[in-house]
């Protein structure tokens, strides 16, 4: 076991114990899912000849005392680099790093080698602050041992520094949750996180989007060009672009709206007039809504086309001919029942159903539907009109980031 | 009968009056709205890219700007008045670069000196800058202190309402709102423009003593000059002011507006500082006054609004405490944090940072502790912070040249020659200063023994 930051100005000897020069850097490859296996020594030849690169193959041992080559320094050819490989000392060591498993950026503060099936490879990433005491030669600091070490395992990391990074960032991160990459959005710069973001595919980046805090999406959609914000947006849920929409500059909103298809633009400006916390602004206005006189069959043959387009579809909602709102069946209630019944056979009626209206306040809607025990409450105007959908989970965020202000 | 006459009348006029009324609403409507929209448009579009400067040109001028300025004035009149341009140009020149620097790289300035240089020379730049803000926040608690002092308030009961309250903002509130308002107040300032130009100063002595160099190798006059320019350029406002642009994320054609930014904050703080200068050397340099607290600080705005001065400079002095106090508090965390890895957001995502509230609650808690310790001389424990900024500034303003030149960070925006010269010569300002002030410094101790 060997930390990279031991070595710094260790002195190198070739075989026949010439002092050739100082350590200068150690060069690993890059592999996906592996330990990065060492490739290179980096040395500074003595008498300013510049620096040489060394096969590992060569090395035969290196510690804080020194670094022992196998053979003669004259014998050995220079080795191959290349544009992938990473210099640790430079590029890593002190660098931000995604910590994966932890979601979240981090700083290296020192690296951890080790031999792993006959070959030294880099395991894990100490980011502890005693790492930091150890560079500094402070360690009697911590007599007690009092200070925890936390490495990070070298293949749950991912390097962030340069664009270049980012993009292979984004390879291991699409497996990752979306709230958890819109956390290291946050944590990254604005320029890296923009990368990221681009980097994703439209439907990842979209829901990003959606987790994202507003300060931080402010910020990016002033980073990222118009047309991308359009196409993320495209993918969103209308009721989160609204939020965008309201988060945002006059300007900036004003541009972006104009970017929507002309259908959802329309919707938009609709929802644009209700605030942040009334039943309004928390509904959304994607939900399957089919006729009074459909049967069971049809709805269900509905559902199976669009179903990939809504996030939640837990029930379905019956309208008349004017899009006044009749009542809901749910899901359960569709299966079950005789695929040849009509909707109005079927549904919950509307008269045994509460419905919200679109002012009322956050507050209310979240009594009213735990009251109830609903999973989602249609929001109705005066006209009976239905105009939209609350579901719980927009109600959750809400309630959440109310009461433990995150 | 005649009661329903008068209110049909009244009807009908009213609804008149409301078809005329509607019809000029119209058309102001009409003409108004695209030139408002115009308006708001540009006003939004500036208003994002202006802040950073003007908020650290403003924080500039804080309880250690105010005191340290109005000590120019009262002890050396207006013989000091020519370091003011050099020292606004060094301002503009370094906060440029700072601005540059986070464009460029997306990255703090902490940040930057970790990854480009060895971890003890980060060491050494974090913990002294560490130390120059913490005396900078003993400063500004001891402004606070000092309009205890001036209201004859216990000042312990003043020190911890104001810890409190900026630790409240700030961790459980928002501090930008706040900060708006702390920026909007330090307005307060233009009351020394009107003392200035109302104390009849001397306009042909103000001439020369911009324009001719004076200089002199005694103590006392070069540990003021150290601190006038230790208040002005700080090592607080250079991380402050490129975190900020980092998390604005200003795009690379906005580098005009910045300059603009940059240009109205220096301007403003020089502007300020000049004529806190006149005022106090119009008013309390010719009756030989020397500062030793703040009420004969305070009487320097007399000329302006009389018996009312004491309450003015009360107030000023507050506010530029407390925006001082949040704004140094919040830079120094961010930059400890950010050159160790426990990052947080400044704007919002404050939240997800434990390491920067502990970092936070520890510099407001100490700084107010040690402001508390009783016949503690709060006018030069407040010029001494400021003068120790200036100790660290040549140390930061080299490790920014060089990041400032290096093609493989800056790509093709690295320094311009010039640029370079005039930073390389102030930088051989500040240390001449610096050392020159220590020469004094040993030469007067042996003169004592």
């Amino acid at each position: 076991m060997l930390f990279l930051s031991t070595l710094r100005n260790a002195p190198v000897y070739d075989s026949s114990f010439a002092l050739v020069g100082k350590y200068k850097d150690i060069i690993a490859s890059a592999v996906a899912d592996q330990y990065a296996p060492v490739k290179s020594l980096v040395v500074t030849l003595l008498k300013g000849k510049g620096e040489f690169v060394i096969l590992w193959s060569v090395v035969e041992n290196a510690s804080r005392v020194g670094i022992h080559l196998s053979a003669l320094l004259s014998r050995v050819t220079s080795a191959q680099v290349d544009p992938t490989d990473i210099r640790l000392r430079e590029k890593v060591l002190d660098h931000q790093i995604v910590d994966i498993t932890g979601a979240r950026v981090v700083r290296v503060n020192d690296l951890q080698l080790g031999t792993i099936e006959g070959r030294m490879c880099v395991i894990a990433i100490d980011v502890s602050l005693k790492a930091l005491l150890r560079r500094l030669n402070l360690d009697w600091v911590d007599v007690f041992n009092m200070i925890p070490v936390r490495l990070i395992d070298w293949r749950q990391a991912n390097l962030v520094s340069g664009s270049v990074q980012v993009a292979a960032l984004s390879k291991d991160v699409v497996h990752m949750h979306p709230a958890d990459i819109a956390t290291i959005v946050e944590d990254l710069n604005v320029n890296q996180g923009s990368e990221l973001v681009k980097s994703l595919d439209l439907a990842t980046a979209a829901r990003v989007f959606e987790e994202i805090d507003p300060e931080t999406r402010r910020i990016l959609v002033k980073a990222l060009s118009p047309d991308k914000v359009a196409l993320i947006t495209d993918k969103m849920p209308l009721d989160e672009v609204v939020d965008l929409l309201k988060s945002l500059p006059a300007a900036t909103s004003a541009e972006l709206l104009s970017h929507l298809q002309s259908s959802r633009a329309a919707t938009a400006e609709r929802l644009l007039q209700y605030s942040n916390h009334s039943a309004g602004g928390l509904m959304t206005t994607e939900f399957i809504k089919c006729s009074i006189s459909c049967t069971v069959a049809q709805v269900i043959e509905e559902i199976k086309k669009r179903s990939f387009t809504f996030r939640f579809i837990h029930y379905v909602y019956v309208v008349d001919d004017e899009n006044h709102f009749m009542g809901v069946a749910s899901f359960r209630r569709l299966i079950t029942s005789d695929p040849n019944q009509t909707m109005q056979e079927v549904m919950r009626d509307r008269k045994g159903l509460k419905t919200l209206k679109p002012e009322q306040p956050l507050r209310e809607v979240a009594v009213i539907m735990a009251k109830y025990k609903l999973f989602s409450a249609a929001v109705v105007d005066k006209k009976r009109q239905l105009l939209g959908v609350i579901t719980l989970d927009d109600i959750m965020r809400q309630l959440v980031s109310h009461i433990y202000d995150v | 009968m005649y009661v329903s006459v008068c209110i049909q009348c009244k009807k009908l006029l009213s609804r008149k009056n409301l078809n005329l009324t509607r019809k000029y609403t119209e058309l102001f409507y009409n003409l108004m709205v695209p030139i408002f929209k115009r308006w708001l448009l540009r006003a939004s579009i500036i208003l994002s890219v202006i802040g950073p400067g003007i908020i650290s040109g403003a924080a500039d001028n804080d309880a250690g700007g105010i005191t340290t300025y109005s000590i120019v004035g009262a002890h050396y009149g207006y013989q000091m008045l020519w370091l003011l341009p050099l020292v606004g140009l060094v301002l503009w020149l370094t906060q440029d670069m700072g601005a540059r620097l986070g464009l460029v790289t997306g990255k703090g300035l902490a940040a930057l000196i970790r990854e480009n240089f060895s971890i003890r020379l980060t060491v050494i730049v974090i913990v002294l800058t560490a130390i120059s803000n913490w005396m900078n926040i003993v400063a500004e608690f001891a402004g606070v202190a000092s309009v205890a002092h001036l209201y004859h308030i216990p000042k312990t009961l003043l020190v911890a309402i104001a810890a409190s309250a900026i630790s409240f903002v700030v961790i459980k509130g928002n501090f930008q709102i706040v900060q708006r308002v702390f920026l909007t107040s330090s307005l307060l300032y233009l009351a020394y423009v009107i003392a200035g130009l109302k104390a009849n100063p001397d306009w042909a002595a103000i001439a020369s003593g911009s324009f001719i160099p004076h200089f002199s190798m005694e103590h006392g006059f070069l540990f003021t000059a150290i601190a006038l320019v230790g208040t002005t350029v700080t090592a607080w406002g250079q991380f402050f002011i490129q975190s900020y642009y980092v998390d604005k994320g200003v795009k690379d054609a906005d580098i005009k507006l910045m300059r603009w930014d940059i240009t109205a904050g220096t301007l403003w703080t020089i502007v300020v500082a000049f004529f806190i200068v006149v005022a106090t050397a119009s008013t309390l340099y010719p009756k030989g006054i020397q500062i030793n607290d703040a009420a004969q600080a305070a009487a320097a705005l007399e000329p302006f609004a009389g018996y009312l001065a004491k309450h003015l400079f009360a107030w000023g002095l507050l506010n530029a405490s407390l925006l001082g106090a949040g704004v140094v508090t919040i830079a120094t965390s961010y930059l400890i944090t950010e050159a160790f890895g426990w990052e947080g957001k400044v704007d919002l995502g404050l939240r997800e940072s434990p390491a920067f509230y502990k970092l936070f609650l520890f510099f407001i808690i100490t700084a107010g502790l040690f402001v508390l310790i009783p016949s503690i001389p709060l006018v030069p424990t407040i010029v001494f912070s400021q003068a120790l900024n200036a100790m660290v500034l040549p140390l930061l303003f080299i490790c920014m040249m060089v990041l400032l030149n290096r093609k493989d960070i800056m790509g093709m925006k690295t320094n311009s020659r010039l640029n370079n010269v005039l930073v390389l010569a102030a930088i051989l300002l500040v240390s001449a200063l610096n050392v020159s002030y220590c020469y004094a410094l040993v030469s007067k101790f042996f003169k004592i023994l």
